[in-house]
Parts: C-alpha cells; sequence; structure tokens
C-alpha cells in the first residue's frame, strides 16, 4: 500500500468520522429540546418557583433563545473544548467527565485483561479436543452472554461481600474493590471471546500447516499456542467496538451495582436527574472515542489482513 | 419423508448435517421453557393463586416454604408470584422492541434500497451514527429524552435494534434484487410493489427471522438492565428487574430476593439464545460455533 493511498483513506475515514460525531451531537442536542418536561423546572426541583425565577433562570442557561442559536452557540462552545456546565454537581463537564473517567477506564482495563486471559485459556483447552470439557465449556460461556451483569454483579455481592465476608460490597478504594466489579464485567464478554476464538482455532486446526507441524511431532499444546491461536486473534480485532460498547455500557450498571466512582455512575445521575449538559457531553465524549478506535481497527485489520485492502472504505 | 416416520433421537456426529427439522435435547428444553414462560405472560393466574401485590408484614423476607416456594420480599410479598406476573411485563418490553426494531428497521431498509442514492447515503449515514453507539447507551439516551416507563423503555430499546435491522433488509433487498427471479418478473412486466412484496420480501424474512430472535434475548436483557436503573416499568408493578434492584438492598438478610428474578431472567434469555442460534444454523448451514 503507497503512502498516498493511505493518506487517502485515512482522510475519507476521518472525514466519516467527524460526520459521524457531528451527527451524535445533533441528535442528542434535538432529542433534549424536544423531551417533555421544563428542563429549568427540574432544575429547581422540589421548590416552586415564581414565574419571574423561572425566566431568570432560562435567560442565564440560555433557554430563552431561538433552538438555532442555542445549537451555534452549543457547537462554538464545543469548538473550544468547553462542554458546558453540570447543573447538579455545580461544575464543568469537561472537568466532572475528566475527573470520573480514570476509574472507568481503570475498571475496563482490569475486564478486558481477565476477559483475554480467560477465553484464551478456555478456547485453548478446549479447541477441537475433550467432547465433554468443551460442551460444559460452552454451555457456561452461553450462561455468561446471556446473564445479565447485574445479576452477576449481584450475586457475586452476596457469596463474596455477606456470606464469606471476603471483598468490600461498595466503593471505589484499593484493589480489593476493583476485584468483583472487573469480574463481572470480564464475565460480560468472556463468552463471546471464547466462542470465537475456539471457532477460529478449530478452523486453524484443520489447516495444512498444522498437520506438517504434528507430523514433526509438536505437541498438541504447542500447536494451539504458536499455531492456531494467532490465526484465530484477527477475528477479535473486528470486535474491539463491540467490545467497547459492552465494556461501556457495562461500566453504566455495575458502577451502579458496587456504588463504584466512574462516567456510568455519572451517566446514570444525569438520567435520573435530567442533567443534559452531562448527558451531552458523555455523548460527545463516546461517539469520539467510537470513531477514533473504529478507525484504528479498521486500519489495523488492514495491516495484518492485506486482502482487506482491496475493498473499499 | 412421510409424516409418521418418528424424528430418531440424533447423535453428536449426525447434528452438522442435519435438517431443519431435526432438534436437539437442548433446543427441545429450551424450546419448552418458552412455552411455560409464554403461558406465565399470558395467564399467570395458572402457575399461582398468591396475588403478586399482597402484602403482609408479618412474614417479610423469610425463605422458601410450602407456601411462599421463593419466599417473601421486604412487604412480605410472594417472590415466585412476583415472578410469574412478572414474566408478562419483561417479556412485554423485550418483544415489544424487538417488533419496533423489525418494523422500522424493515422500513428503512426497503426505502434505503429502492428510494436512489441521495435518500440511501443519509439512511445508511444515520445507521453509522446510531451505531457508534452501543445498544443500551443509545437506549439510556432515549429514555433520558422520553423519561421513565414501560413503553418508553421499549421504543428507546427498540429504537437501538433500528440500525442493524435496516443494513440487514437493504443488503437482502439488493442481493435479491439482482437475482434471476426477480429479472424474470420485471420481464413479465410486474409491477415493482408487486414484485417487492411478492418475491423481495418473502426471501429476506428467514435471516430477519434470525436477527430478530437473538434481537429478543439482548431486548430481555436490556429491558431488565433499564428497569434494574429505575427507567423501565414503575412500581408497584412486579417486573424482574426492578425486583433485583429492590433485592440488593436486603443481600445480607435474603437471597431469595436476588436469585430468582435474575434466575428468570437468565434462564428465559438462554433458552431464547439456543433456539435463535438453532435457527441460525438451519438457515446458513453448517457447524454452529457450539453444541447449544
Amino acid at each position: 500500500m503507497t503512502g498516498a493511498e493511505t493518506a487517502r483513506w485515512l482522510g475519507q475515514r476521518l472525514a466519516l468520522g467527524l460526520l459521524v460525531v457531528l451527527g451524535a451531537v445533533t441528535a442528542a442536542f434535538v432529542a433534549f429540546r424536544f423531551m417533555p418536561g421544563n428542563p429549568v423546572r427540574v432544575l429547581l426541583g422540589a421548590a416552586t418557583p415564581t414565574q419571574a425565577q423561572l425566566n431568570q433562570l432560562s435567560a442565564q442557561l440560555g433557554y430563552d433563545k431561538p433552538a438555532v442559536v442555542q445549537f451555534g452557540d452549543y457547537l462554538w462552545q464545543l469548538l473550544h473544548g468547553n462542554l458546558g456546565y453540570s447543573y447538579q454537581e455545580q461544575q464543568p463537564v469537561a472537568e466532572l467527565i475528566g475527573s470520573q473517567l480514570a476509574a472507568t477506564v481503570e475498571l475496563a482495563a482490569c475486564a478486558l485483561v481477565l476477559a483475554l486471559g480467560g477465553a484464551v485459556l478456555l478456547a485453548v483447552a478446549t479447541a477441537g479436543r475433550w467432547p465433554f470439557a468443551r460442551a460444559v465449556s460452552s454451555f457456561l460461556e452461553l450462561v455468561a452472554i446471556s446473564a445479565p451483569s447485574f445479576w452477576v454483579g449481584v450475586l457475586l455481592l452476596e457469596v463474596f461481600s455477606f456470606r464469606l465476608r471476603l471483598l468490600p460490597a461498595i466503593g471505589s478504594s484499593g484493589p480489593n474493590a476493583l476485584v468483583l466489579p472487573a469480574v463481572t464485567l470480564a464475565l460480560s464478554v468472556v463468552g463471546v471471546f471464547a466462542q470465537v476464538l475456539r471457532a477460529g482455532m478449530e478452523q486453524a486446526l484443520g489447516e495444512p500447516f498444522v498437520l506438517s507441524s504434528r507430523a514433526r511431532g509438536t505437541g498438541q499444546t504447542a500447536i494451539r499456542l504458536r499455531h492456531a491461536l494467532p490465526h484465530a486473534l484477527v477475528p477479535l480485532i473486528t470486535l474491539t467496538g463491540w467490545t467497547l460498547g459492552q465494556l461501556l455500557s457495562g461500566a453504566v450498571i455495575i458502577e451502579t451495582v458496587f456504588s463504584r466512582q466512574g462516567l456510568g455512575r455519572v451517566l446514570d445521575t444525569a438520567i435520573v436527574g435530567r442533567d443534559l449538559p452531562v448527558i451531552e457531553g458523555v455523548t460527545v465524549v463516546s461517539a469520539v472515542a467510537f470513531a477514533l478506535a473504529s478507525i484504528g481497527v479498521d486500519w489495523l485489520s488492514r495491516t495484518v489482513d492485506p486482502r482487506l485492502r482491496l475493498v473499499a472504505v | 419423508m412421510s409424516a409418521s416416520v418418528p424424528l430418531a433421537p440424533l447423535s453428536l456426529s449426525d447434528r452438522a448435517g442435519a435438517g431443519i427439522r431435526a432438534v436437539s435435547p437442548a433446543v427441545a428444553v429450551a424450546m419448552l421453557f418458552l412455552l411455560l414462560i409464554a403461558v406465565a405472560a399470558l395467564w399467570p393466574g395458572v402457575f399461582t393463586n398468591t396475588s403478586p401485590n399482597a402484602v403482609n408484614p408479618l412474614v417479610a423476607l423469610r425463605g422458601p416454604s410450602a407456601q411462599h416456594p421463593f419466599g417473601t420480599d421486604e412487604l412480605g410479598r410472594d417472590i415466585f408470584s412476583r415472578v410469574v406476573y412478572g414474566t408478562r411485563t419483561s417479556l412485554g418490553v423485550g418483544l415489544g422492541a424487538t417488533v419496533i426494531g423489525v418494523v422500522c428497521g424493515s422500513a428503512a431498509g426497503i426505502i434505503a434500497a429502492t428510494a436512489g442514492r441521495a435518500v440511501d447515503g443519509l439512511l445508511m449515514r444515520l445507521c453509522d451514527i446510531m451505531l457508534a453507539f452501543p445498544g443500551l447507551l443509545l437506549a439510556l439516551v432515549v429514555v433520558a429524552a422520553l423519561g421513565p416507563g414501560s413503553l418508553n423503555a421499549a421504543i428507546a430499546i427498540g429504537v437501538a435494534l433500528v440500525p442493524g435491522f435496516a443494513r440487514l433488509v437493504r443488503a437482502q433487498a439488493l442481493m435479491i434484487r439482482g437475482s434471476d427471479y426477480v429479472k424474470a418478473a420485471v420481464t413479465f412486466g410486474r409491477r415493482p410493489v408487486v414484485i417487492y412484496l411478492q418475491h423481495v420480501l418473502p426471501n429476506a424474512i428467514a435471516p430477519l427471522l434470525v436477527l430478530a430472535t437473538i434481537g429478543v434475548g439482548s431486548s430481555i436483557v436490556a429491558a431488565a438492565s433499564l428497569s434494574f436503573l429505575g427507567l423501565g416499568p414503575q412500581p408497584p408493578s412486579p417486573d424482574w428487574g426492578s425486583m433485583l434492584a429492590a433485592g440488593q438492598d436486603y443481600l445480607s438478610v435474603s437471597w431469595e430476593l436476588a436469585v430468582f428474578p435474575g434466575l428468570a431472567v437468565t434462564a428465559t434469555v438462554v433458552a431464547v439464545n439456543v433456539v435463535g442460534g438453532r435457527l441460525r444454523r438451519a438457515f446458513e448451514g453448517g457447524r454452529g460455533v457450539g453444541w447449544f
């Protein structure tokens, strides 16, 4: 692939990504302008404000201007990296997201490592051998795929925190508090990882290079690790977008179950409290993250599998 | 094959080449379970005489007994009865969401395939934007805009399903449009509307059905997740997700409240996925990823 071709491809993808982000921002803005209930009233909560107070707050928040002007203002501020000001937390949205991002990334990263490790172990152990173990493993994978993560979290809490009293039930301090949430989040993706890996490995195990390696006396596990596993890892790259989505939406649930800090909890609180700037902020940040991730994944796939370069964007 | 020939039990070696008629024990059990779930959703009175909302503080948070097979909750309500009566809401939101996704998605897909390049491009970019968000996150944002409740939860989850179905139907429609039987129909002078209703739609149904079945499973989980977060059906209506959310506060004294509603969700979704996987293999042919 020549440099010019790559640059052209990257330019097209970036333009498309920008379009997606802009679309998400517009959709979020429109959705919240049309939603039932006056946000100014929600903001004031139980208090019964006078009309004058309502008008003053509307003016202060810019709700008295025409929608087009509001949207223009919002985009202009966005271009300057200003995501607005949270009604509930009384601090800039960018600061709020920035302060909570680390906790969620930490949780997601630990879960990803656990899930990848577990899936490789399961796939190497059960691909193409021991029918009984393979059946048990695929049944457990199916249950892990089907079980809602909040139930898994609640069960783990019940067993390890309330019965055995081994691990803390709530909070986000210290590595001990990270164990149960990370395991719960890992369980929500490990089933799919293991199934995809096993399918890829079983396909690779039927290839001639495996037979020739066997003929030279390589052991079963060595073949799986050295020859079949690298082949099976390629489909996992294409699952990156799905994984990222699963981890992020899992974080919303799991941070609530375990009363952890993080982006998911910020979003949940904002939705319940109708904190528009925060919801819009999280939407924008995740749209950017997904656009970048999808470009990265496609670029990686093209590098790993040159045949994909023949297909247009 | 004559109708009187009984289905032989399948050995594992048969399974790879088995046709659509073959039903493995796992699929049979899953279908039977789904039948029970359907009865519980339609006529919950068949399974229990106890009212799901009968409060009796004297027996609050008791373990399983002859009278209360799953125990009682914090208000002394029968958990078994609430799980049974919760089937209708939980299943209803999941099914309703899938119907919304299939209908709107198919319509968008057909329009994209037929209405020319500009409309196609617009609709597909719209799908790209929606697919850029994980389904649950999209549903959360839609619920945030609409407000909590059963119907709004179904709409929110359904909206998140639309782009997937739209892409599938569009791809199917484009593929079928290029087939010989459609060319033949065009040659015979059939009107496009007739061709779409008579040829394209019936042939696009099979993969749509497979995706819809799997969609039902994920929608049930999404519905339970929304109501766990307090954004789905509102109390006191019994519902699996909100029962679990309530049960979480009493984990240290009672495990029944946390275990049974979650078990109901998981068993239902496992059964749906088993049947969905079987359907997919029947249509796509070949051996699936696992045995189930």
